[in-house]
């Protein structure tokens, strides 16, 4: 059935009579559409009709001595036929269909995009702090006004624009290309050793070397010198180059053996909240923590739509546990893995360019303490710049 | 003989190479196949699955065949189908 027949309705009708072709010939004068005629015998033919044509169409059938029975009914209207009987439901859909065009004009979810660096949350808090936060009304929203602002709290930004549609709004940014760092090369260096170590592979830009692959260097050992002296003269160079070296570098982490740890209690006070936007709702229970000594853990049911839009509608259950403290004995495998993995995380921080080959660790007991002496291989580049400092004399100046 | 508006009209249609049913109101007889349509029809008389008398201003047109249905019917036009026989023209 086609959609408009259905918003229309349709009937399908028996004409009996002695001559039910009369009553189509009036039918069909009076413009009235019927289709699916069906002749069933010499005194009954069956047709489809509006059922806004039914009226006609029993006039007709009365001038032609014929008679109309309605066989079926299809349409909206029997469809919902049964909503009739449930005037709250109408209201209630009446009401949700009110209330969803209602909250279209006011902002719900806040996206943004093409940040890399920048925290979507850093900015939507900036946005909120200018007035733009879920349940404002997007068309008092001021694009122009919004750039202006933002580019001047988050100068990392270089562009910022904001398209909010309905209940929804996208802001678009573009973050600075961060100038580069500037060589000075007038300035005139030396290359040095950052580390002791043996080195693995050089490469110089500028300048003379003074070591070779092979050899060991300890730290603050000169490895390409800017000065050079070709032809009885002194030339002065910003020496640059990439030094390579395996190295060994070594520390002592000192730890003690007790620690404080919490024991839960096994009573949980739960309580449950709504919050919608930044409106905090109080379902059930109490969320407040009333003495010192308790743990409070939230867990958060964002309410989402297919597609992972997700509304600012969170469903919240707040547990509440009390507990005790009492002091355990360290176990000193965990601790030998957490230290280690903090030292080879401070080595790799520390490092300009490289890779940790290997790593080890010994833990020994000291008293009331956990000593861990750690050491790494690794390749590394250790050639850093060194500023070389020119003196001049007085007397000669004279 | 003198001749009437309608035929007038109607020969007024042909020289002026107009549509003669669209003018002059004159019928028009149309087999497709299958499908027999006919345009400014007066209504039906007998209808039935070998047999259809349909009514025009110029008499009746006689449709016999096997498995005939009247499809479409409305104050302009009428659509037959089926496997149409014959169709004997006023």
């Amino acid at each position: 059935m086609k959609w408009i027949d259905f918003a229309r309705g349709t009937l399908r009708i028996a004409i009996t009579g002695a001559y039910p072709q009369s009553c189509l010939n009036r039918m069909a004068a009076l413009r009235l559409q019927f289709w699916d005629i069906v002749k069933r015998n010499d005194l009954c033919v069956e047709v489809t009709i509006y059922r806004a044509h039914l009226k006609a169409a029993e006039q007709a059938a009365g001038r032609s001595m014929c008679e109309v029975t309605v066989l079926d009914e299809q349409g909206i209207l029997v469809k919902f036929a049964g909503l009739r009987r449930r005037p709250v439901l109408l209201l209630g859909l009446a009401a949700v269909l009110a209330l969803v065009f209602w909250t279209q004009q006011f902002l719900w979810t806040i996206e943004v995009e093409g940040n890399e660096s920048v925290p979507s949350d850093q900015i939507r808090y900036s946005l909120a702090e200018l007035g733009v936060r879920p349940g404002v009304r997007w068309q008092d929203l001021d694009p122009q006004r919004l750039e202006n602002r933002m580019l001047d709290r988050i100068p990392a930004l270089s562009w910022f624009t904001i398209n909010a549609n309905s209940a929804r709004a996208t802001v678009l940014v573009k973050e600075r290309i961060p100038i580069p760092d500037l060589v000075e090369t007038r300035e005139p260096t030396n290359v040095i050793a950052t580390q002791t170590g043996i080195i693995e592979s050089m490469e110089v830009y500028d300048g003379v070397p003074m070591v070779e692959k092979g050899q060991t260097v300890v730290q603050g050992q000169l490895l390409v010198s800017g000065l050079t002296t070709p032809w009885r003269t002194t030339v002065l160079h910003h020496a640059m180059a990439e030094v390579y070296a395996r190295t060994w570098r070594t520390a002592e982490m000192i730890s003690t053996k007790e620690m404080t740890a919490k024991t839960l209690s096994r009573e949980v006070q739960t309580s449950w909240r709504l919050v919608v936007g930044n409106k905090l709702m109080k379902i059930s229970g109490d969320s407040r923590i009333s003495e010192a000594g308790c743990v409070k853990m939230i867990t958060s049911y964002p309410l989402m739509l297919p597609g992972g839009i997700t509304l600012p509608i969170t469903l919240e259950r707040v547990e509440i546990q009390s507990y005790t403290t009492e002091q355990v004995p360290r176990d000193p495998t965990a601790l030998q893995e957490r230290l280690m993995s903090a030292y080879l995380q401070a080595v790799r921080a520390d490092m300009v360019a490289g890779l940790v080959h290997s790593s080890d660790g010994t833990l020994s007991e000291e008293g009331a303490c956990w000593r861990l002496w750690a050491v790494c291989e690794c390749t590394e580049q250790i050639g850093a710049l060194s500023p070389i400092l020119l003196e001049t004399k007085e007397d000669e100046r004279g | 003989m003198q001749k009437t508006p309608r035929t007038l009209v109607a020969l007024a249609s042909e020289r002026l190479n107009l549509p003669a049913e669209a003018t002059a109101g004159l019928v028009k007889v149309e087999i497709v196949g299958g499908r027999l349509s006919v345009v400014n029809h007066k209504g039906v008389g007998a209808f039935g699955p070998e047999y259809m008398e349909l009514l025009t201003r110029e008499g009746v047109i006689h449709v016999r065949g096997t498995g005939l249905a009247l499809v479409v019917m409305n104050h302009m036009e009428l659509v037959i189908t089926g496997h149409i026989g014959s169709v004997e023209l006023p």
